[in-house]
């Protein structure tokens, strides 16, 4: 999706370090970031992935997704997912938030499944999850040191392979293994895999000549969004 | 971001065709008509709207924000990187199966669970940047700092990482390649500092104390030993 998230290049958006900073800041901001988090945090996996939870708040409008804060679009990315799949009802959501209007009839019943419980949360959290497989019938199609140029895609969905390095040439440094391809899952598809290769592009490759000689920029692309560099070894 | 995958058969019914982002016109009509409300007062509805249907317990939350806000942070990743400072074994563990050098620590679990380690040398300098999103080793740097989730940091660092460096106070000469890192699948990467001059005295401890946040991702080199007087 070619919205205002992939903003890698883009120039107007000033100075990076804060004034006064020193290295650190506090975790949370507000109580709402800590529920938020907490509420995210409980959800993701039991009802959506990663990536469809990138989509849904790469759906967010660009003058919201510039403007409100980071934990405020995860409200955003949350809420639409817990709409789009029923989890939530709209009229429930709204009667909360427009008290005139409550209905208690809309409050949902529980369902049969208890949530995890802290335990069994904190455990998951420690485990983590990986989309990863090994497969050893499946041979990667580029190799290190092959050149590769990256296909100019522009799907109206999530992708990983952002503006900036589409149709571009570098070199496949690393083999990652086989992962789900992004693209796919935020739709829903948990089942195709792809080789994922960290891929490496001269700064002037991706930015032309006033770009520092010799600086280089690493990013991990999947079998799709990759063709052999026609130039090859040459190049 | 995040990725736990603990699936309860109970809440897999929903299994609903792919859909393209915003085709579902009724999410995107109330998230319009409801999304200047406070949002200390809409995450609190979303809270209890999840708790009531019983698909999230409170107290699972709490436990979930202890978790990030008071356990999990840079001092795990400092932790390691000091170790590679003065463990010539443990450091060749970690640049080759970091996930299991990592771990012999105590640091796994979500958003670490591919990691790669980037050596600085006195020929590369690496640094990290998730363009996207704000991907982020959790469980060795805890969750990202504001800059590195912001759109100042996201839109300049993979195209002029130099300038961007030295406003983070980091001037490197022209011989120094640098080499930024757009973290965008689920590897995860953390930068291996240069151990500082004049450290040769420090033991592990006070090692951990100079490797600071943000030399992990790459914007700043570790403290100077003097730094801990």
């Amino acid at each position: 999706m070619n919205s205002v998230h992939d903003c890698g290049g883009m120039d107007g958006f000033g100075p990076v370090v804060p004034p006064g900073y020193d290295g650190t800041e506090p975790v949370f901001k507000s109580d709402w970031e800590r529920r938020m988090l907490a509420v995210f945090m409980a959800t993701i996996g039991p009802f959506y992935s990663d990536d469809e939870f990138r989509q849904s708040r790469e759906c967010l409008e660009p003058a919201k997704y510039l403007t409100r804060s980071y934990y405020e679009q995860w409200w955003f990315a949350v809420t639409r997912l817990m709409l789009e799949k029923a989890l939530v009802a709209p009229q429930a959501l709204a009667a909360r938030l427009t008290p005139v209007q409550q209905e208690p009839a809309l409050e949902p019943a529980p369902l049969d499944t208890p949530p995890l419980d802290a335990a069994q949360l904190l455990a998951a959290l420690r485990e983590g999850a990986t989309t990863r497989i090994d497969d050893a019938t499946r041979a990667p199609a580029f190799a290190v040191g092959q050149r590769v140029l990256t296909r100019n895609l522009n799907p109206p969905t999530h992708t990983r392979l952002p503006r900036y390095c589409r149709g571009k040439k570098g070199e496949v440094v690393k083999v990652h293994g086989l992962f789900a391809l992004p693209d796919v899952r935020a739709l829903g598809d948990e089942d195709t895999r792809q080789w994922c290769y960290a891929v490496r592009f001269t700064l002037r490759e991706l930015w032309g000549e006033d770009a520092a000689a010799g600086d280089s920029l690493t990013i991990d692309l999947w079998d799709s969004y990759l063709v052999p560099d026609p130039a090859g070894d040459a190049a | 971001m995040g990725g736990h995958h603990h699936g309860r058969d109970g809440h897999h019914g929903h299994h609903h065709p792919p859909q393209g982002p915003g085709s579902d016109d009724a999410a995107d009509a109330l998230l319009r008509s409801i999304g200047d409300i406070d949002i200390a007062v809409r995450v609190k509805a979303l809270e209890e709207l999840l708790t009531a249907k019983g698909l999230v317990d409170p107290a699972a939350l709490d436990a979930v924000v202890d978790l990030y806000e008071n356990q999990i942070g840079p001092k795990n990743g400092a932790k390691v990187i000091a170790r590679a400072w003065t463990d010539p074994a443990y450091r060749a563990r970690l640049l080759a199966s970091p996930n299991a050098a990592i771990a012999e620590l105590g640091f796994t679990g979500a958003q670490g669970e591919n990691m790669v380690v980037l050596e600085n040398t006195g020929e590369v300098h690496n640094v990290v940047v998730c363009t996207l999103c704000s991907c982020y080793p959790w469980p060795v740097l805890g969750l990202p700092p504001v800059w590195y989730k912001s759109m100042p940091y996201r839109t300049r660092i993979v195209r002029d990482p130099r300038a961007v460096l030295a406003e983070f106070g980091t001037v490197l000469p022209p011989t120094m390649e640098i080499r930024v890192w757009d973290s965008n699948s689920e590897v995860r990467y953390l930068v291996l500092p240069r151990r500082p001059a004049g450290s040769e005295g420090l033991d592990e401890t006070d090692l951990a104390r100079l490797v600071t946040r943000d030399s992990m991702i790459g914007v700043t080199e570790p403290l100077e030993p003097e730094a801990l007087t």
